[in-house]
Formats: C-alpha cells, sequence, structure tokens
C-alpha cells in the first residue's frame, strides 16, 4: 500500500502546481483587458479562472507529473546519496521540472509562448514558484503513512473534480453547458431557461456536496446516495430510449460510470465498516 | 511509390467525382511548400514556393519553364518564407510583379519580419527589385505573418501584416504593423486618405487593425474589401474591411487560446467590429476567391475558401450580410494552402507541403 502513495502524490503535487500555475495566465489576460477599457467584472473573473482551471489546468497536471516523475527521481536519489531529508531539495526539483517542461513548450511548438502567462520574466519566475510550492508538497505528502482511506479519498476526489467542473460550468456559462447537453440555449423560453439552469445546477452541485462529505466523513451513506441519484438518470435514460424514442447518447455511459463508481466507493466503505477518520 | 500513390489517389477521386460533373488532374511534378501563385498570360504561372523559390509553370503541359533569378532572401521556416506573388494591374505593359516573405531585418536587431517588394520580371530574371513595405512588427520566429496583398481600383495595394502570436495584444496598438493591415501607394508610399494619417502615435500606413492571422484578401470589382483570418481554437473570421476599423482581435473573440485558456470573455464591444461569418471550430481558412467564370456557371459569383485544419474548400455566398456555406473537395483529404481561377475559368487547388501539389479542377 505504501508504494501506491509515491505515484498518488505525484498527482497531487501536480494537480497543486497546475492550480497555481493556471491563475496566472488567466489574470495575465485579465489585466490587459483591464487596460484596454474592458475591465472585466468579479463574476467575469471566477467565470475565467474556473474555465481555465479545467480547460488549461487538467492538462497540465499531465505536463508537470512528467516532469515531477523526472525531477522528483533525481532528488529523490540526490537525497539517498548525501543522506540528506531536506523539503527544499524537492522544491528545487519542482521548479526544475515546471521551468524545464516551460521552455521545451515553447522550444518544440514553433518557438512561440502557447502558455500567455509564461510571456513575461515576472510571469516565468511565478510559473517556477508554483512548480517549487508542488514540490514542497510531494516532500510532505510522501511524509504521511498512507492509508486505506487515502486511497479511496484519492479515487472519489477523480468524479468530483469532473462533476464540480460540470457543475462550474452550469453557474458560469450556463448556454455552452445546456450545448453540451443537447438544447439550444438560445431558442428555450425565458421560463425554460430559469428552470434548465437552476435544476442542472442544482442536480450538479448537489452530487459534488455528496461526493465532498463523503470524502471528509468517510460515510457510505453519502457515495450511495449520490450512486442512488446517478442510477436512476441511467434508468430513466433507457426509458427514454425505449419507450420515448430518443436516440443513444453519450450521458448513458457517463451515468453508468458515476453510477458504478459511486456504488463501489460506497460498498468499499461500508464492507470496511466504519472507517476511523 | 508515393506518386504512384498520388496518381492512383487522383484517379480514383476523379472517377468518383465524375458524376459532378468535373475532374482533378495534377498539374506536373510534387511541390516542395507552394504558397500562391498569379497568372502572368493565358497558359503561365508564377509560383511561389516557401522555400524561396519563384518559378514559372505552364499550365497546359504542367513543366517547369524556369526558375526566376533576383528573388530576395528569405527567412524559411515555420509559416515563414517567399509567400505571396502578385502581378501588378498593368503587368502587360510594365511586366512588374509584388512578393512578400519574410527575412530577417538589420534595423530590427535581425528579428524577422514581413517584407513586400516588386520588381520587374524580364526573361527569367527579376529586375530592379525594391523593398516598398517593411512591417514594423519583429519576431524570433516567421510565424503568423499573414503576406497577403491585394489591389485596390485606386492603384493601391493592401498588405496584411499578422500578429506574430507572442505579440497579439499589439494587434489593439496603432504604433506597429502587428495585427494590421495597411495601404500604400505602389511605390511603397503613404496614400493621404489612409485613415489613421496625421493622427499622433499612430503609424500612417495602418488601415485597418484588430486583426489576427490574415490568410485571404479580396478586392471585389466595386472596390469592397473581404477578408478572412485564423483563430486560435475557433473563432477563424470573415470580415468587410474597411478604413479605419476595429476588428477587435484579441480583446474580443470567439475562441480560446491553443493552451485551453480563455484569451477573452468577451465577444462584442463598441467600436469593435462583427465578424461576418466565424468558425468554430477552426477550419484554418487559407486562400480567397470569388469565382466569375461561365465555365463552372453554377458556381459564378460565389467566394471560395480553401481550408487547411478541414481540409476542404467552403464555397459561400453571402446576401445582404447573410453567409451560406457549402463543403466542397473534403474526399481530397488534403491541406489545402490556395484556390485560383484560370484565365479558362477552371479552378486550381495548391496542396500544402512538404507533400505539395497543384491540382487542377476542369470538367
Amino acid at each position: 500500500m505504501q508504494i501506491l502513495k509515491y505515484p498518488i502524490f505525484l498527482i497531487a503535487a501536480a494537480a497543486i502546481t497546475a492550480a497555481l500555475v493556471t491563475p496566472i495566465t488567466s489574470v495575465s489576460n485579465l489585466i490587459w483587458l483591464g487596460m484596454s477599457e474592458m475591465q472585466p467584472n468579479l463574476f467575469i473573473w471566477l467565470k475565467v479562472i474556473l474555465f481555465d482551471l479545467f480547460s488549461l489546468g487538467l492538462p497540465l497536471i499531465i505536463v508537470f507529473a512528467i516532469g515531477f516523475a523526472i525531477a522528483f527521481s533525481v532528488a529523490a536519489l540526490i537525497a539517498k546519496v548525501f543522506k540528506v531529508k531536506n523539503a527544499h531539495l524537492y522544491g528545487l526539483a519542482g521548479g526544475v521540472a515546471v521551468g524545464v517542461a516551460l521552455i521545451l513548450m515553447v522550444e518544440l511548438l514553433f518557438k512561440t509562448h502557447p502558455i500567455a502567462g509564461n510571456r513575461t520574466l515576472f510571469g516565468q519566475t511565478l510559473h517556477i514558484v508554483a512548480g517549487y510550492i508542488g514540490g514542497l508538497s510531494y516532500f510532505k505528502l510522501i511524509q504521511k503513512d498512507f492509508t486505506v482511506k487515502s486511497v479511496i479519498r484519492f479515487l472519489a476526489c477523480l468524479p468530483l473534480i469532473l462533476i464540480f467542473s460540470i457543475t462550474a460550468s452550469w453557474i458560469f456559462d450556463p448556454a455552452t453547458a445546456a450545448e453540451s447537453f443537447g438544447f439550444n440555449f438560445s431558442e428555450i423560453s425565458d421560463l425554460g431557461r430559469n428552470t434548465l439552469i437552476r435544476d442542472m445546477t442544482a442536480f450538479f452541485m448537489a452530487n459534488a456536496i455528496f461526493y465532498l462529505l463523503g470524502i471528509f466523513t468517510l460515510n457510505p451513506t453519502w457515495f450511495f446516495a449520490s450512486g442512488t441519484i446517478y442510477a436512476s438518470a441511467f434508468v430513466f435514460n433507457l426509458m427514454a430510449i425505449n419507450f420515448y424514442g430518443t436516440s443513444q447518447n453519450e450521458a448513458l455511459i457517463a451515468e453508468a460510470i458515476f453510477a458504478f463508481c459511486s456504488f463501489g466507493l460506497g460498498f468499499w466503505l461500508f464492507r470496511r465498516g466504519k472507517v476511523k477518520n | 511509390m508515393r506518386d504512384l500513390l498520388k496518381t492512383f489517389f487522383l484517379l480514383v477521386i476523379s472517377n468518383l467525382l465524375a458524376s459532378a460533373e468535373f475532374k482533378f488532374q495534377q498539374i506536373g511534378e510534387a511541390q516542395k511548400d507552394p504558397w500562391s501563385l498569379a497568372f502572368i498570360n493565358q497558359d503561365q504561372f508564377l509560383l511561389s514556393d516557401l522555400s524561396g523559390e519563384l518559378s514559372v509553370i505552364s499550365l497546359t503541359t504542367g513543366e517547369k519553364l524556369y526558375t526566376v533569378e533576383g528573388v530576395p532572401e528569405v527567412a524559411y521556416g515555420s509559416q515563414g518564407g517567399l509567400s505571396d506573388v502578385k502581378v501588378d494591374p498593368n503587368f502587360s505593359d510594365n511586366g512588374l510583379i509584388y512578393l512578400s516573405y519574410s527575412a530577417k531585418d538589420p534595423e530590427q536587431d535581425n528579428a524577422v519580419t514581413l517584407f513586400v517588394g516588386k520588381g520587374k520580371l524580364v526573361a527569367d530574371e527579376l529586375k530592379d527589385f525594391s523593398v516598398i513595405f517593411k512591417a514594423k512588427a519583429p519576431r524570433r520566429v516567421p510565424i503568423h505573418l499573414g503576406a497577403k496583398m491585394a489591389f485596390l481600383p485606386d492603384s493601391t495595394i493592401l498588405i496584411a501584416s499578422g500578429d506574430a502570436y507572442d505579440k497579439r495584444e499589439k494587434a489593439q496598438t496603432l504604433d506597429n504593423h502587428y495585427g494590421k493591415i495597411v495601404r500604400l501607394n505602389l511605390d511603397g508610399s503613404v496614400p493621404e486618405d489612409n485613415p489613421f494619417v496625421g493622427i499622433d502615435g499612430a503609424l500612417p500606413e495602418i488601415y485597418s487593425y484588430g486583426h489576427r492571422n490574415m490568410q485571404g484578401l479580396l478586392v471585389l470589382s466595386d472596390g469592397a474589401i473581404i477578408e478572412h483570418e485564423h483563430g486560435p481554437r475557433g473563432g477563424d473570421e470573415l470580415n468587410i474591411i474597411e478604413p479605419g476599423k476595429n476588428y477587435g482581435w484579441p480583446a474580443i473573440c470567439y475562441c480560446i487560446d491553443y493552451s485551453g485558456a480563455q484569451i477573452t470573455p468577451f465577444t462584442e464591444k463598441e467600436g469593435m467590429e462583427q465578424p461576418l461569418k466565424y468558425w468554430r471550430p477552426s477550419i484554418a481558412p487559407s486562400g480567397f476567391l470569388f469565382y466569375e467564370s461561365d465555365y463552372f456557371a453554377e458556381w459564378d459569383g460565389h467566394y471560395f475558401v480553401s481550408a487547411l485544419a478541414s481540409k476542404d474548400v467552403r464555397k459561400l455566398s453571402i446576401t445582404n450580410g447573410q453567409v451560406e456555406e457549402e463543403i466542397l473537395f473534403s474526399d481530397l483529404d488534403a491541406r489545402i494552402r490556395n484556390i485560383y481561377q484560370t484565365p479558362k475559368g477552371s479552378l486550381i487547388l495548391l496542396v500544402d507541403g512538404p507533400d505539395g501539389r497543384i491540382i487542377e479542377l476542369t470538367k
């Protein structure tokens, strides 16, 4: 079980770094707009940062995880050879990994800066600092014992991120969210739009909260609650297809996966009895 | 082997499309990186290759007749090199041709920028070549140059100068040539009626601004200007160009960045022009043609936009600001760099390098 903590905490460190790095690009774009007499309000700031966290941040986790895997392995080797146990060694490794990743992105992609926040020296410094914090986080995390409850919490975080991203899109960009569910938003009546936004947001928000509560309390009931909702959606999706002639859709698969994950986590916790938090 | 496969592929496509009453045939040999062409008479055309070669090719035989000497040295790589070629509206009298290209500029720290020059084509040589425009838009690598040209009926020339990718915000300021369409007299001087002449801090040659990477520039017989440009992920635009207008990039856009980040949450703003049409997802529009011929009578009066990403050609009809679109030639499955009409009315498609080809579409 202990061996599992290294890849899982490496991904966690990459996620922390991506979460710190992404707003640099969002803020640099928004500041420029503000200087161009297009001052975004607070709602737009939140909307852009959240959008970027999922649209840019998630791919960056993969990039940083690859960089960290190499950098932290080297750091671990140095720590073993020189018998040092220093958080700053991992911080330095994280900073170097992010710096190298950014340089490679520029050199391999037409010598341009695909990450807009990385176009200035100040922005580059902030990125490297974020990598440093990622390295420190990794060091702190691997000092901890790794238990089954850590695995369950980690696994539950994966669907939570997806559910939360869908919730955020319904809050901040309902037109696009509705489009992805097959609605032509502009052609729906005012009342219809209102119903769609409030019900869909509530549906996903409630599920996100169930997952959060499940992660914090490790009480299987919360996962069963979420699983019941998704299983119901799956059943009624089948009903719509077979009794009302709607076509097959990808949501059916997503509902099945979410129901399976939720019930799976719930049963795992249930079988283990009450896991002490 | 590769040539055999291509020939076989073209034969298959020709047969498939036989019922559509047109056929494809490859003209001449494979090309390195063809970018633009211009007819110098009923049969011969100049072909610019991004690598820096300018050649004259016969339409009927496909034979490369000669390579033009005296072409300026270019910065070839990425999206840059020898780009657009245009013949002077009075070419039959004066023999002048215009070239746009990317090259290093010693006056701008040896950075790459867009140049436009003209010279006289005498036999197989370009003589008295002189630079008429050098963009104040230096960049590290030849990327997002625009580099399209079009003549206006008043004996001036429009030049599209792209935003250099990393300098996108500069498309909104008038002290540079990033993301601008400029208008010049044919000798390179600035027309007195340009919209920013005499305005402090503005370069007088600027005609419109707020552009990204313009890849299509058309002037109709009535002087109307239509342009298309690449967005990043989404947001390719078709615009009607008017003097002094701001086309919004990167302050407004129907797009997100290649990285996935949102460049701007805004799609409209007072004082910034809306596109006539935008493409989301991107098609990467390349060439632009207004077809005028009885050869394909049903296409007379339509616009054709070749596309790199979607690997097809879009036939557009524009009526009262409404654009209708039809997708053509997607069976070719080729990145089409440019589209032209021959003097007889057939169409020529330039297929993008490195497996570049010239394909003629006839009845």
